[in-house]
């Protein structure tokens, strides 16, 4: 039987949440109705539409309570890690120490979205010379200086090197603001030099093993700098402990993306799995729950393929979508469009890939951070997204560039012709800011022209 | 012998030269009708202009570095079908840990493999010496006639020894530079963009550091004789990695001292700060700069389009302030 499900407002939810609080539906001790956010500022919450099932509440409300568990964290003792623009590997390294909780706060650059801005982010960053013209994650800056979101960290960790020279820029400035941060290294990975030995990363990139070894001596100052705060040794067997629960989130986000991109109708929208995907990046600061956020997800959606039961039908059209959008009503855009999300690629696929576990637990990091889509070359990150798209069915691209940000401009284009050369899909590069609201009929325009161009070239 | 173009002042001109190769750090002229047609939002114009300078260069091979984003893409924004081979060197942005000097050494190793592939020959210990003294010589020349020479014939003069290796000092037959002494500093300049020498000197000042990425900033520190001797790599490598500051490392903080530094020692009196638009690393330190130098800074933004129309009004109002 074919069942189609629609998304609801947060009115909607209100009223779904009493019924689930009448039914007796059990809620983590971080649940509660959604609308109670909008009370902290969460003011985007009122545009969003939802998936409107208790797992996808559960995730919502694990998601917007991260800076209440942090906090809690720091009363209770714990040392607070700011891991910073890595995006999923040196996490794995804290969390694997009692008492050390890991975040990053980079995650800063949604806040002007979710707030509309009320949190006045951007124009501490503005007050500071960080400008419009820096990509939003600027935003972490403001959230330092006026200390009203996330604990200010023990300890700041951030990788330089191969990333965006927003990041690095943004990051320098708050160092030079006198906050103290560890910098480590990670190399541009290259092609391999003819005979020179090299090693297949996780998501099929080559590096050379030199570079691995640089990376992994990285990961050792690292490992020193958090025994130190923890005063315990980060053994590798504690190492690789960490690393199977990352595996275990690892494993459920394939599921769940692989049952959300191939399956007839969509049973899952692009927010909550946009969302869903972010765990597994340092887990929301709490590994345990995400699995069992993540657990019920992947029942959800897998109950909902089986009753053949979903969104949007099944001629909305597959869309692959390239880079997170700093506006999260981006997404719903593309669902009211007729579009759906058949794959992904956040700028983070090294956090989704499987870390290999038959090798000592700092050599398959130093894998996992070397095949960072951010690391290499915009031809290997283009390879990737093209087998991606091959793998998923996906009809046509969307490239979202991130206001600002230095790779975007040179990326999206080398991106979108490996595209259009290999595949001969259609690629639409769009730019959303973190309240998309002035330019949302441009978007909306162009989204729908994309959309009606790959309905068209279905009936050639 | 084969020309290898680059533009990142962390490539040691004497390691191509030891491979019996010619360096030639090269500038682009700006305001390039190709290149601009082609830039953009969000490409770096020079970044643009040193990729379209150095396809249109009778280069042998072109070598690009990590310094910056977007020049660690610009390899791909070369023409596929280029004739001569490209060379991609990471630069570390950190410096403080062992780690980073051994990266960058074994990157100059890399470089010298490639150079040797390509035709050059793989130095002696002594070729290498020698060429390390001629060079650090030929610096010392250049620093030295500085005070004989007007502000924009000293700049000519670097750019001229970047780009052959030699050095040509035009004297200022007596005249002295005059008026208030200012502060170059920022990222790199296209060779157009010297016209701002000029303008800063109609505006009743002159150029008394220039501390751009283009300029000495950038000239490596003086070789220790001794650990030349005992070790020449190693000490081309200290000198290059360890002594060049800049914005794009981290910390850093080196950057700041020898502002600093520099500025006491000249007394410099205003900083004209220049960023080309979309440099983040340089646009970032603005602020910060402003906040910690004790003298006015004016922002200068540069964007491949001619300096002078975009930029003289604003020079010339910052100087009348400062007298």
């Amino acid at each position: 039987m074919k069942s189609l499900l629609s998304q609801i407002t947060l009115d909607d939810w209100d009223t779904q949440y009493e019924s689930f609080r009448a039914a007796g539906v059990s809620e983590p001790d971080y649940g509660g109705p959604l609308r109670r956010h909008t009370h902290e500022g969460d003011l985007r919450l009122l545009r969003i539409k939802y998936d409107p099932s208790i797992e996808a509440l559960n995730l919502w409300n694990f998601l917007l309570t991260e800076e209440d568990r942090l906090h809690a964290a720091r009363l209770n003792g714990k040392k607070i890690v700011g891991t910073m623009k890595d995006l999923g590997t040196v996490p794995l390294m804290a969390y694997a120490l009692p008492d050390i909780i890991a975040f990053y706060p980079d995650g800063a650059w949604w806040i002007p979205c979710v707030m509309e801005l009320g949190a006045g982010l951007l124009g501490v960053a503005d007050s500071i010379g960080l400008d419009e013209s820096f990509c939003p994650v600027r935003a972490m800056v403001g959230a330092f200086l006026t200390e009203a979101h996330f604990p200010i960290p023990d300890l700041l960790i951030c990788s330089v090197g191969a990333v965006c020279d927003d990041f690095s820029a943004i990051a320098q400035r708050l160092n030079g603001l006198g906050y103290p941060i560890h910098w480590w290294e990670i190399p541009h990975r290259r092609h391999p030099d003819t005979g020179e030995p090299s090693v297949m990363l996780p998501g099929g990139a080559q590096a050379p093993v030199s570079q691995l070894e640089f990376v992994r001596s990285q990961f050792e100052g690292i490992k020193r700098l958090l025994e130190d705060l923890s005063g315990q040794s980060l053994t590798d067997d504690v190492l690789m402990a960490s690393i199977r629960t990352g595996n275990r989130v690892r494993r459920l986000l394939k599921t769940l993306r692989t049952l959300t991109f191939t399956s007839e109708i969509c049973p899952m929208p692009a927010l909550e799995l946009l969302i869903a995907e972010m765990l597994a990046i340092h887990f929301c600061s709490d590994p345990a729950e995400t699995i069992r956020v993540l657990s019920g997800l992947v029942d959800r959606v897998r109950s909902r393929v089986e009753e053949r039961a979903g969104f949007f039908g099944e001629e909305a059209v597959r869309i692959f979508w390239v880079n997170p959008v700093a506006d999260l009503t981006a997404m719903n855009m593309l669902e009211e469009c007729g579009g759906r999300i058949c794959g992904t690629e956040y700028l983070f696929t090294h956090a989704l890939d499987e870390i290999p576990e038959d090798m000592p637990p700092m050599d398959a990091l130093a894998q996992m951070a070397l095949a960072d889509p951010m690391v290499g070359s915009a031809q290997d990150r283009a390879r990737r997204v093209c087998n991606d798209l091959e793998q998923f069915g996906s009809e046509g691209l969307i490239i979202s560039k991130i206001p600002g940000a230095s790779h975007c401009a040179l990326e999206g284009a080398r991106i979108a012709e490996r595209v259009q050369q290999q595949l001969g899909l259609p690629v639409l590069e769009i730019e959303v800011p973190p309240v998309c609201d002035a330019v949302k009929p441009s978007l909306r325009g162009r989204i729908s022209a994309l959309l009606e161009l790959i309905r068209e070239r279905r009936h050639r | 012998m084969s020309r290898i173009v680059y533009t990142c002042p962390y490539v040691p001109a004497e390691w191509i030269a030891a491979h019996e190769l010619t360096p030639s750090r090269i500038q682009p002229p700006g305001n390039l009708e190709l290149f601009h047609s082609k830039l953009g939002e969000g490409i770096c114009h020079y970044m643009h202009g040193f990729v379209t300078e150095a396809s249109k260069a009778d280069a042998d091979a072109v070598i690009f570095t990590t310094v910056c984003d977007q020049m660690r893409r610009a390899p791909e924004c070369m023409d596929e079908d280029a004739a001569f081979p490209i060379f991609l060197m990471n630069i570390p942005a950190s410096w403080q840990s062992i780690e980073s000097y051994r990266l960058y050494i074994s990157e100059l190793r890399r470089l010298g493999t490639f150079l040797s592939e390509i035709g050059g020959t793989a130095p002696t210990r002594e070729r290498l010496l020698e060429l390390m003294r001629i060079y650090d010589d030929k610096r010392k020349a250049l620093l030295e006639a500085r005070s004989e020479m007007m502000p924009k014939a000293f700049s000519q003069s670097l750019i001229r020894f970047h780009r052959t290796g030699d050095i040509h000092v035009e004297k200022n037959k007596g005249a002295r530079p005059r008026g208030t002494p200012i502060a170059l500093i920022g990222g790199p300049l296209t060779r157009m963009d010297l016209t701002l020498f000029d303008v800063i000197q109609e505006a009743g000042g002159y150029v008394a550091l220039d501390g751009t990425e283009t300029g000495e900033r950038t000239l490596p520190g003086r070789f220790r004789r001794q650990e030349m001797a005992r070790d020449p790599f190693m000490e081309l490598a200290d000198a290059y990695f360890g002594t060049i500051p800049d914005a794009f490392r981290r910390p850093n903080s080196a950057l700041y001292r020898w502002i600093q530094k520099e500025i006491n020692g000249r007394d410099i009196e205003g900083i004209v700060f220049i960023r080309n638009v979309w440099c983040d690393l340089w646009h970032a330190e603005l602020h910060r700069m402003r906040d910690w130098l004790q003298v006015p800074l004016l922002d200068i933004d540069l964007n491949g389009d001619d300096p002078v129309i975009r930029n003289a009004t604003r020079i010339q109002a910052f100087m009348e302030i400062l007298r």
